[in-house]
């Protein structure tokens, strides 16, 4: 609009003093004050602006802010989204509503008006249809087209300023490490919705992109790299060509979802939804103004505006006049956060549960800058260049030329899964499986150069001349096909501009660019029983097996409910230094990695007459780098576990199959246990699991310890009663009156007795059930239908492929993740 | 002799127009305000107007211009004498001179012969001489009032820009515009030199951080006990990827101790995602209250609380970490957010700030492509925003003129981190080693001039783009990472087409000396003036000269012109030789530019000639 035109609109159309007309009824709309105010003139800011699109919709049943769209991993048929939806016109004068699209079986969401403000981009669903895909109609509700198609859904378009359009889709095939639900990541497309490419490999949702006027794109980045799953979900910006993938605020400050974020018009400023700790249902929160000056890890730089947490989709008209979505109301609030309800839904909306959701002026408005691209989308890979690796917060004592190399780390895609949790894939550190990519050389001064496969998610881990890891990166980055980018060094601050390294060029620059080394003999993908338990049977479990115990350890392959009793023991025992499920990142030097690990002090010759050569060492060493998972394939997920099990469909949060309980052998091992053992183990320090799938107890009475599902016989449940003259260990002591260990208990005198019977029918019936199900370290797998169903959908699996076949899953999830990774084009 | 001909000619036509600055002439119907002063009593304000060759005196009350002088040349900078009565404007030639006008009526009272292209006239406090800054002779002329007379000239270091004086007169800061030496080590920057006035001499030059280059302004405090000096700070070692968070240029203030002769330590005028492109002009409250100075490049004034900023410096040096990248002071170049809550950055609304100027707390700031003078209260109660002064009538842009603006416009670049004329200061080279991506990474090269640059394709020093019109879109993508519209590409190119060039100070009278001539035989009879022929001085061909090392052993190297050379040291692809004479004599030259079989006496010649080009 020109300015002339615009002062002809102010003065002529909207006289100063013209007052909100309030309560005018139109397509059932009304149009109400909020209670105890008076008619009050709208901001000027309001002056160029006669309608608000907003979007009406029940909020979904789940209660995570992006659990929103698609189905659960247990029923195809339970839908995470909401069904009705309306897109709305509002005249903030009149209260004026015009209904752009009605669908009471579909889905609306997520509208964006054009820069010539003549039309409308949003996420819709139709009724009758899955999932939601873009759409563009004009204001006037003419020439509804749909841009976007397939089985995926496309979600949180924003318009790019070079004409292509962002967005948020799921297409990248993968689903929430730690919920039950599909993750949707950046992808852009043209105009006409053709030409639709990823921009991120997050593997975790990517979120309500927007431009900001510099050109870059800001969204919200959710990701867990050997940290907390439920606090890192910050902002960040990327070109709108993917490249240049940065942190924008708050990365290093756990526990707020920022979402929502636009730019203030005529700052430099954005306003945000802070959502508290995981966030909360359709992005509610806090509507909070972030300056970005002072750094992404400035706290003082984000300004909360109000109290409460139950605004939504700010849209800044200025840093003093926000629009905002509120329950069933959509507000204007000013920079102190004080709010005007400027429309109410209608009733029977209101009663079916509408909300009023994003709301956005419709006006034209200035494209942003255009960033050339930098990707040649040709090529299948980008370079990086690392100026200085010592160069970088808590590198504390970390001397020039101490590091040599780098190790290359990919957190892998899921493909299904099922729970909150992590288990089976670690005992409460990873929720991921990550994958040994190799090494690259870092020269004397510090400085690395390598080329790495485009738009997947790495991260690096520093070694030093033995390979020992001296500091871990606990987020990903990635590089577009054909990016050359540059950082400085391993978490410098983000406020600090490249320091000249005091000589011409870097060393790393003399030659090309480093390919990944891979590791020889060392796999890809972990499989803890498959690559660690051999070399523990050979070196340790002659000492530590179920006979000799030493120490009390066991580190003996068999099979507890779900994990080993070794990797029990050594996940258990703070054997292995990886990065747990904990709000905390950017570790100290050589305190998280092998390097940091008890386990390879009692590999390195020093503990009794160990001694394992050097590929045996890499092999223990890398799989504690490679977070020290258990399974080598997703497919292990909820499978052939007592405990963690899933195989029935239902429920909003698929339950945990506890079947075991329902035994008869069950019943009477847990009675036998509750009266012979129960006495004794009566407080928490000495808890028994009295069933397979019960987690009582700390770890040395862990149901993956005492539960021997191998060979039964040889569960500690029944050889530590038993007296040591019938073979068992004879461990159990008596309580004298005083509350003091007297005298050895005798509880089975021999393996005749009954009792010792009932728990070694419940341990027989656990290991037949589990070979009945299968688990993944078993030759005659048998993943669960979900992950077959979600296999064949990615096509990965082929049609004829039935749930219940015998698969080979590690081979299937390893083209599961090559099928994902950038393919070039022509 | 044909050569020198053509050169002399060309020197005559140029002078008229000659624009000092940059050696550029446009066209005179621009006013184009370079530096501004404001009377005692504060009621005028005096604006050199470089290309419209006149003084305007601005009336403070009604904020119109009041009264035009004009003058013979253009006017590169002004100051007002001790006593308020007289102007003191320096015109910047070749044959430069220092003009004293009456402030009231601007009558010249004398024109005082200085150097070549004086610039930055300052008073000393006691009213006895004026200090001016002969930029291409690399001296500082002191000229004294009474007798109106040179009594002194002072050799700096390299195209002196910027100067000011101690309140008690006995230390008079100079701003080395451009790093001197070779830009092939590890550590190459710009200098400040302080001049003992008492002992004319210079007494110590102080060093900024490596990559300081583009000096435009210096200020001393109301005390006298710090300088400021305005410049950018190159990340040059590291590769020209991308932009963010600095990765290129950033833009800083360096703060001097005078009294210990040291740099205190340099702060960066950026924000961490928001560049403050090519600072320039630099000034302190008469209170010492605030720290003001122009971005250039984005049409800014900093407004920095002094005593919070010297504070943070003070606490840094003590030990304390300051901020999150400020554990110890050799941080604090390196850190965007040293100045967040102590630096507000206002916008004015015309384009282009260089010199400026404060009375109280109105900063005036010459406009240089707005013909106008910004006019903003540095208060931060005040209200509303800056204003403008049209010195003139409103103009239509030319092309040129646009291209010129657009050359020194950073809003063209993502996040306004630098212009074209960051790198290439009036059109020529920052005397660092750039390593571009557009020959692989790892070997970097010394800035070229883009001076006939238009006329000499290829371009770069592999000439690896055909001819510049592709490198001035290169440069807006790769860069600036920007899109532009082909016309604003096609602006830059009819400017830099138009680029004259600057005589070289080696010049006597606009004729070779008697040395330049010997070494112009010498040119010819071995050899240099096959691949350096007249007019242009090359042949527009690459050659493999041997100066290529290690992976560029076998690589060409496009032949520059040598037109102007005397003011683009360093030499050879990456600036290995600090002047023409090193080059000439060093083994590590290569042998066509390592000429054997000629006394010292001859080299020299040979020398003199090649700079007198």
């Amino acid at each position: 609009m020109t300015i002339a035109l615009r002062l002809k609109r102010v003065f002529e159309c909207r006289p100063p003093g013209m007052l909100l007309t309030l309560c005018v009824m139109t397509c059932g709309a009304v149009c109400v004050p909020a209670a105890g105010t008076v008619a009050e003139e709208l901001p000027p800011e309001f002056n160029d602006i006669d309608e608000i699109v907003f979007a009406a919709r029940p909020f979904g049943a789940d209660f995570h802010w992006y659990a929103n769209f698609g189905y659960y991993a247990c029923d195809e048929n339970l839908k995470a989204y909401s069904v009705g939806g309306r897109l709305c016109k509002l005249n903030p004068r009149t209260g004026d509503v015009t209904v752009l699209v009605d669908d009471p079986e579909g889905g609306v969401r997520d509208p964006q008006v054009h820069y010539d403000g003549k039309r409308i981009l949003f996420s819709y669903r139709k009724g009758g249809t899955d999932p939601y895909h873009l759409y563009e109609i004009n204001t006037d509700g003419s020439g509804l087209r749909q841009l976007t198609d397939g089985p995926y859904d496309d979600i949180e378009p924003a318009y790019l300023p070079d004409g292509g359009i962002v967005f948020c889709s799921s297409r990248c095939k993968r689903w929430v490490n730690c919920w039950l639900t599909h993750v949707a990541i950046i992808y852009r497309c043209d105009g006409d919705g053709k030409d639709i490419r990823p921009l991120s490999a997050n593997i975790e949702h990517d979120n309500t992109p927007w431009v900001l006027p510099d050109g870059r794109i800001l969204y919200m980045r959710w990701e867990y790299v050997d940290r907390s799953q439920v606090d890192y979900h910050h902002l960040w910006t990327m070109n709108p060509d993917g490249t240049g993938q940065m942190v924008y605020y708050g990365n290093m400050h756990p526990g707020t979802l920022m979402i929502d974020a636009k730019p203030i018009p005529g700052t430099n400023k954005v306003i945000s939804i802070f959502s508290p700790r995981h966030g909360r249902r359709s992005h509610a929160g806090a509507v909070t103004i972030v300056s970005p000056e002072a750094g992404p890890d400035e706290q003082a730089c984000a300004t909360q505006l109000h109290e409460g947490l139950e605004f939504r989709d700010p849209y800044p008209l200025s840093e003093d006049c926000i629009l905002v979505a509120h329950r069933q109301f959509i507000e204007v609030m000013n920079g102190k956060g004080e709010t005007r309800r400027i429309y109410a839904l209608p009733k029977e909306f209101g009663q079916k549960g509408y909300q009023c959701h994003e709301p956005r002026p419709i006006i034209s408005r200035p494209r942003e800058r255009v960033i050339p691209a930098r990707v040649d989308l040709s090529k299948e890979t980008g370079c990086l260049i690392l100026s200085d690796v010592t160069d970088g917060r808590r590198m504390d004592g970390v001397k020039p030329g101490e590091i040599t190399e780098l190790l290359v780390l990919e957190t892998l895609p899921m493909p299904i899964h099922y729970i909150g949790g992590m288990s089976p894939i670690t005992r409460g550190g990873s929720f991921t499986l990550e994958r040994v990519v190799g090494t690259v050389p870092v020269e004397p001064d510090g400085s690395a150069y390598m080329e790495l496969p485009a738009l997947r998610s790495f991260f690096f881990v520093a070694l030093d001349k033995n390979r020992n890891s001296v500091k871990r990166m606990q987020s990903f980055l990635s590089v577009m096909p054909g990016e050359v980018t540059s950082c400085v060094g391993c978490h410098e601050p983000r406020t600090k501009t490249p320091p000249n390294p005091g000589r011409q060029a870097l060393q790393a620059l003399a030659r090309p660019p480093s390919a990944i080394q891979k590791l020889e003999g060392i796999p890809e993908v972990y499989d803890f029983p498959r690559d660690i338990q051999p070399i523990l049977d050979k070196h340790c479990v002659p000492c530590h097996g179920e006979e000799k115990r030493a120490g009390g350890v066991t580190l003996s392959g068999g099979r507890g409910p779900e994990f080993t009793h070794s990797y029990h023991t050594l996940t258990a025992r703070g054997q292995i230094a990886d990065g747990r499920n904990r709000a905390v990142s950017n570790l100290a030097p050589r305190t998280i990695g092998a390097g940091a690990s008890k386990l390879m002090k009692k590999i390195d010759g020093s503990h009794h007459d160990v001694t394992l050569d050097t590929h045996e060492t890499d092999m223990i060493r890398y799989w504690i780098e490679a977070a020290g998972t258990y399974p080598g394939t997703y497919a292990a997920l909820g499978s052939g576990m007592i405990g963690h099990h899933m195989n029935k469909t239902g429920g909003l949060q698929a339950e945990q199959v506890i079947v075991d309980r329902e035994w008869a052998s069950s019943k009477a091992a847990a009675e036998v246990i509750t009266r012979r053992c129960g006495p004794c183990h009566n407080e928490k320090a000495r808890l028994l699991p009295r069933y397979l799938s019960e987690n009582r107890g700390p770890g040395k009475f862990s149901r993956h310890l005492v539960f021997n599902l191998s060979r039964p016989e040889k569960s500690a449940m029944l050889l530590a009663p038993l007296d040591s003259e019938a073979g068992g260990w004879g461990a159990c002591r008596k309580l004298d009156e005083n509350g003091k260990w007297a005298g050895p208990a005798d509880v089975f005198v021999n393996t005749e007795d009954a009792d010792y019977q009932a728990i070694l029918g419940m341990i027989r019936e656990g290991k037949t059930h589990i070979e009945t199900l299968t688990r993944f370290d078993m030759e005659e797998f048998r993943p669960l239908p979900f992950y077959v169903r979600e296999m064949k959908r990615f096509g990965i699996l082929g049609e004829r492929v039935q749930a219940g076949d015998v698969i080979d899953a590690h081979a299937t999830d390893l083209a599961y993740w090559e099928s994902l990774w950038w393919k070039p084009r022509s | 002799m044909k050569s020198a001909a053509i050169w002399r000619r060309r020197c005559l036509a140029v002078i008229v127009v000659l624009a000092v600055l940059p050696g550029i002439a446009v066209a005179q119907e621009y006013l184009s305000p370079v530096a501004v002063a404001v009377s005692p009593d504060q009621s005028a304000l005096y604006v050199a107007a470089h290309t419209g060759h006149r003084i305007l005196a601005v009336d403070l009350g009604n904020k119109a211009v009041a009264n035009t002088f004009a003058l013979p040349g253009p006017p590169t900078g002004l100051c007002v004498s001790a006593d308020g009565a007289a102007l003191y404007v320096t015109l910047g030639t070749p044959k430069g001179s220092l003009l004293v006008m009456n402030r009231a009526d601007g009558a010249v009272q004398a024109t005082i012969p200085v150097g070549h292209t004086p610039i930055a006239p300052v008073a000393s406090p006691d009213g006895t001489c004026i200090y001016v800054c002969n930029r291409f002779d690399n001296t500082v002329a002191v000229i004294d009032t009474a007798t109106k007379a040179e009594v002194a000239k002072i050799p700096v270091l390299r195209e002196p820009f910027a100067a000011a004086v101690t309140p008690d007169g006995k230390w008079l800061c100079v701003a080395n515009h451009l790093p001197a030496g070779a830009s092939d080590g590890d550590y190459v920057s710009a200098q400040v030199s302080i001049i003992d006035t008492a002992a004319r001499n210079v007494a110590k030059n102080v060093v900024l951080p490596n990559g300081s280059t583009g000096l435009r302004g210096l200020a001393v405090s109301p005390d006298g006990a710090y300088a400021y000096a305005t410049h950018i700070l190159g990340r040059y070692q590291l590769p020209t990827t991308q932009l963010e968070r600095g990765w290129m240029n950033t833009n800083a203030v360096s703060i001097i101790d005078i009294a210990k002769q040291e740099l205190v330590n340099t702060v960066l005028v950026d924000d961490v995602d928001l560049g403050g492109a090519n600072p320039w002009g630099v000034v302190c409250s008469a209170d010492g209250a605030y720290l003001c100075l122009s971005h250039a490049g984005t049409h800014e004034i900093s407004v920095i609380d002094r005593a919070a900023m010297h504070d943070k410096i003070a606490k840094v040096a003590a030990g304390e970490q300051v901020s999150e990248v400020s554990r110890a002071p050799e941080d604090v170049p390196n850190d965007l957010a040293f100045l967040v809550g102590m630096r507000r950055r206002l916008k004015l609304k015309g384009k282009g700030p260089r010199g400026i100027a404060i009375a109280g707390t109105t900063v005036y700031a010459a406009e240089y492509f707005g013909d106008s003078v910004g006019v903003v209260d540095v208060n931060p109660e005040a209200r509303p925003g800056a204003a403008s002064i049209a010195l003139g009538p409103e103009q239509e842009l030319s092309a040129v003129r646009q291209g010129q603006v657009f050359f020194n416009d950073a809003a063209l670049c993502f996040q306004h981190w630098q212009s074209c004329a960051s790198c290439h200061p009036d059109v020529r080279a920052d005397g660092l080693n750039w390593d571009l991506l557009n020959d692989g990474m790892g070997n970097p090269k010394n800035t070229k001039s883009l001076f006939l640059s238009h006329q000499t394709p290829p371009v770069m020093i592999t000439g690896v783009r055909d001819k510049a019109e592709t490198a001035v879109r290169s440069g807006i993508r790769y860069i600036q990472f920007a899109v532009r519209p082909e016309e604003d590409a096609v602006a830059i190119d009819e400017f830099l087409k138009t680029v004259e060039a600057v005589p070289s100070p080696h010049l006597l009278e606009g004729a070779l000396s008697e040395a330049a001539k010997r070494g112009e035989a010498i040119f010819n009879e071995i050899g240099c003036a096959s691949c350096h022929p007249a007019p242009l001085f090359t042949d527009l061909q690459p050659y493999n000269v041997g100066t290529g090392k290690d992976r560029e052993s076998e690589v060409k190297f496009d032949t520059p012109t040598l037109v102007e050379v005397w003011r683009t040291a360093p030499y050879l692809h990456d600036g290995r030789a600090a002047t023409v004479l090193d080059m000439l004599k060093s083994e590590d030259s290569g042998a066509q530019h390592h000429p054997t079989g000629l006394t010292d006496e001859q080299l020299a010649d040979l020398a003199e000639y090649i700079l007198s080009l």
